[in-house]
């Protein structure tokens, strides 16, 4: 049963909302002044929104927040931060060219528009990404052969020439207000990374609604601040995602950067992003959460592909558990651990067994426990890939404790060789 | 020979520290702001690291080092300030490492209102360490500014930072410059003169300066018990501040160990010390296991030990009580949030009274309490406290009234259908 996804602006709601007649319901995203506000499911009958209902949807999702907006009236908007920094979008790709050029035709629209455009083709099969980017003037290639979304991500972070790097999927369409949000929190100076909030594209096929369902990339309509001097640096789920996130530059530094050994295209399958939420808030820093910068994500539309992501998502999660724990010992992973089979995966799972109405698809969830399963071994097979793929021969030159956020300096960057650098279009 | 008038006065006070002089000077060499105009006077506090030999001539502006024995920074201030010629008094730190900006954002701040006191930003420079202490210390300081930053604050004497802070000479003349009986929160002390005074705080970011904080624990808990003691002074000395001052609230947020330590600090000190150095190493253990709340917990409970431990020591004897007691009604006042923001805003303006009533019609909204030491009321801090501080009982009272007139409206048909 397909879900129709549809916007509403809540002052302006329209009598009839008609959408495709395949669907049989809609996921509404209610916006205020273009704000997000709320979002939920409304049944649909031949090709109408159930308008009765959805009016009863929306007082609920808004009830407490409609007096707060008559006192934000009031006292007025507060004065705008400063100017935002220069940013750097940059999207970390890998032999999807559909899906890049959409998502590069959504970055090239971006107003303001950000100070460059990069996108970082990760040990790429063919010279189709290339290609692409090719038809975008403004947009930067860089090839980097180090395979890893980590790796790549890095590899963003030493290319980019301006304090912030905002990354956004291939997969991703970003508003074109996007940037302006996500940019507004670095105007604190404790914030190292903000997130935005990332809503379905499309809702076609079982395997994006399951996934919409299950692990959604959306975090809520509230902004929220998470701030390392107090928060748990374990508990990074509610922080964000990595495909709508920007980054200070100055985290290769302070931190390293990403851990090359998580993520896409390595052993341990995802990860990277949380992992580095966690190391920012364990070093005390902020991480803003606004929900106001808005990004489409199309899931994948395949039952296997889905299957395949969660199992991924369990590796990634016991990968990052397993750095954590080990090489950064903190004995607060296992709480979380059993909290998370305790709580979450053994009753989903005994609902799933019971068939218990609107409980996720066993399948579903014995490929994220596999996932669990084999994500330590997974984390300490990428180390090992990762730190083989370092002594190749081609980049013997590189300097010890590389890999964790490579030079900075443009000079630094010559000679670092693991990935043939002066990639630059040609102007 | 009279020494030529310089617009900019910098007062360096410092002990020992001659490297880090020595950066603060080179910073302060590439200053946009002229040279020519800048004086810089450091005040060498009983200095036996050659500090004086920095006045050498290298320095493309005027540097003149004073030298005296040691006294405390406060009398070193004073001393520093009695020697400039500046027209402008800029306060900094030996542990700061000006912005080229520095001095130009400080001077900009006084262009328009001779009555300012420009506080500066202090970004905590950490040194790459990466220990827990230094992590809530550098979120510590920038809290701090985070506030004062904050449109609409309501500055208060304990903003008066001493590190990177400027004044008008005149105004620092007039007000009697530090306190040289205090060895510490002397800079309370003078903000609180200087609010009286009538004097106009503000924050400045891009007066910046690289703080180069070096503060450890230990030394952090000792300077904890040297602001109970110095909190007894105050008090003694400022009955008003009282209400204020953490030695007056009933520790009540503290956990059961912190109140075992308070009473052990205030009555048995020997035994108290015993166990806040099993504590202090309990701190090591939780830091190591990763137990952050537990260890942040622990290091709150140790920092109100040595904070009464203080305040023991201070009191000598005597009761707490006989400090608490005086205490003066606030004149308050009413305000009706419905004549509109404003309206709102030029009555507090024009009233500025200390502690305001919000209401809305005969709805109450909330109180704005009393903070003595502060600046009085304006109509410019209305806007962020009802946005931070007020904001859900505004939005109650006025869900409220919105029922209420519903109700009479409905009240006011029926009795027209009776009819």
């Amino acid at each position: 049963m397909p879900t129709a996804v549809v916007q509403i602006e809540i002052d302006q709601v329209p009598r009839i909302l008609s959408v495709a007649d395949r669907h049989t319901r809609a996921l509404v995203i209610a916006r205020r002044h273009g704000r997000p506000v709320g979002g939920f499911y409304v049944s649909v009958r031949d090709g109408h929104v159930d308008m009765p209902r959805l009016h009863a949807e929306l007082a609920r999702a808004i009830r407490n927040k409609t007096w707060q907006w008559k006192v934000d009236e009031y006292v007025g908007a507060p004065p705008s931060a400063a100017t935002r920094p220069e940013c750097t979008v940059a999207i970390c790709t890998r032999e999807r060219p559909d899906d890049l050029t959409r998502a590069l035709q959504a970055v090239c629209a971006l107003r303001p528009q950000p100070a460059a455009i990069l996108v970082v083709d990760n040990h790429p099969a063919t010279s189709r990404t290339r290609e692409v980017v090719d038809g975008f003037p403004m947009v930067r290639y860089v090839r980097e052969d180090h395979p890893g979304l980590d790796a790549a991500r890095n590899r963003a972070l030493t290319e980019a020439r301006t304090p912030v790097v905002a990354f956004t999927d291939d997969d991703a369409v970003p508003e074109t207000d996007w940037l302006e949000h996500l940019l507004r929190p670095f105007a604190d100076p404790r914030v190292r990374c903000s997130t935005g909030l990332t809503l379905p594209l499309e809702l076609e096929t079982p395997a994006q609604e399951w996934f919409e369902r299950y692990s959604p990339f959306g975090r809520g309509f509230e902004r929220r601040v998470f701030d390392g001097t107090r928060h748990d640096p374990v508990a990074v789920n509610l922080v964000g995602a990595g495909v709508n996130m920007a980054m200070r530059r100055s985290v290769l530094d302070e931190l390293g950067g990403f851990d090359e050994a998580l993520d896409a295209g390595t052993a341990s399958r995802s990860g990277g992003d949380h992992e580095m939420f966690g190391r920012l808030l364990a070093a005390g820093h902020r991480i803003v959460y606004e929900p106001a910068a808005v990004s489409w994500h199309r899931h994948r539309r395949s039952w296997t592909e889905l299957r395949d992501t969660l199992y991924g998502y369990g590796v990634g999660v016991y990968a990052m558990w397993t750095r954590r724990l080990l090489f950064e010992r903190e004995p607060a992973v296992l709480r979380h651990a059993v909290r998370w089979l305790r709580h979450g995966q053994v009753p989903s799972l005994w609902r799933a067994v019971r068939r218990d109405p609107d409980s996720i698809p066993l399948d579903l969830q014995f490929a994220q426990l596999r996932g669990c399963a084999a994500g330590p071994w997974a984390y300490f097979r990428a180390r090992r890939e990762q730190r083989e793929g370092m002594a190749r021969p081609e980049a013997a030159q590189l300097p010890s404790g590389v890999g964790l956020g490579g030079p900075v300096s443009e000079g630094a960057g010559e000679s670092e060789g693991r990935a043939p650098r002066n990639n630059k279009k040609p102007a | 020979m009279t020494a030529p008038v310089r617009e900019v006065s910098i007062v360096i006070p410092t002990h020992n520290r001659r490297a880090s002089v020595e950066r603060t000077l080179t910073a302060l060499s590439t200053q946009s702001y002229p040279l020519t105009s800048i004086q810089v006077i450091v005040v060498a506090d009983g200095c036996s690291d050659g500090t004086a030999a920095l006045a050498d001539g290298r320095w493309p502006m005027d540097v003149r080092i004073i030298e005296q024995a040691s006294q405390g920074p406060a009398a070193a201030r004073n001393r520093g300030a009695a020697a400039a010629t500046g027209r402008l008094l800029i306060f900094l730190d030996d542990d700061i490492e000006p912005s080229p900006g520095l001095v130009a954002a400080h001077a900009g701040a006084h262009a328009e209102d001779t009555a300012a006191v420009a506080i500066g930003y202090l970004p905590p420079q950490l040194q790459g360490r990466r220990d827990l202490f230094a992590m809530m210390l550098g979120a510590w300081w920038e809290a701090m500014f985070e506030r004062m930053a904050a449109p609409g604050h309501r500055f208060a004497y304990t903003d008066l930072l001493s590190g990177n802070f400027s004044l008008s000479r005149s105004l620092f003349t007039r007000v009697g410059g530090f306190d040289e009986t205090l060895r510490c929160h002397e800079d309370y002390e003078l903000g609180l003169r200087l609010i009286t005074a009538g004097a106009r705080l503000r924050f400045v970011r891009e007066a910046a300066g690289w703080h180069h904080e070096h503060t450890v624990l230990v030394r952090a808990l000792q300077r904890k018990r040297d602001e109970g003691r110095a909190d007894v002074t105050l008090a003694r000395r400022y009955p008003q501040l009282i209400s204020v001052l953490p030695l007056a609230a009933f520790p009540r947020h503290l956990t059961l160990r912190g109140r075992v330590l308070r009473r052990l600090a205030l009555a048995s000190p020997a035994a108290g010390d015993l166990m806040a150095a099993g504590c202090r190493s309990m701190l090591t253990v939780l830091e190591r296991a990763r137990l952050r709340a537990r260890w942040r917990r622990l290091l709150d409970d140790l920092l109100s030990y040595w904070y009464w431990r203080g305040v023991g020591e201070a009191l000598s004897g005597d009761s707490l009580e006989t400090i608490r007691r005086s205490k003066a009604p606030p004149d308050s006042c009413d305000l009706d949030l419905r004549i509109g923001l404003e309206a709102a805003m030029q009555a507090l303006d024009a009233i500025r009274p200390e502690a305001v009533r919000l209401r809305w019609g005969e709805l109450t909204v909330g109180e704005i309490e009393p903070h003595p030491g502060a600046e009085r009321l304006q109509g410019r801090h209305l806007p962020g406290l009802l946005r931070d501080r007020f904001a859900e009982p505004f939005a109650a009272a006025l869900a409220r009234a919105h029922a209420l007139e519903n109700a009479g409206v409905s009240k006011h048909e029926a009795t027209v259908d009776e009819a």
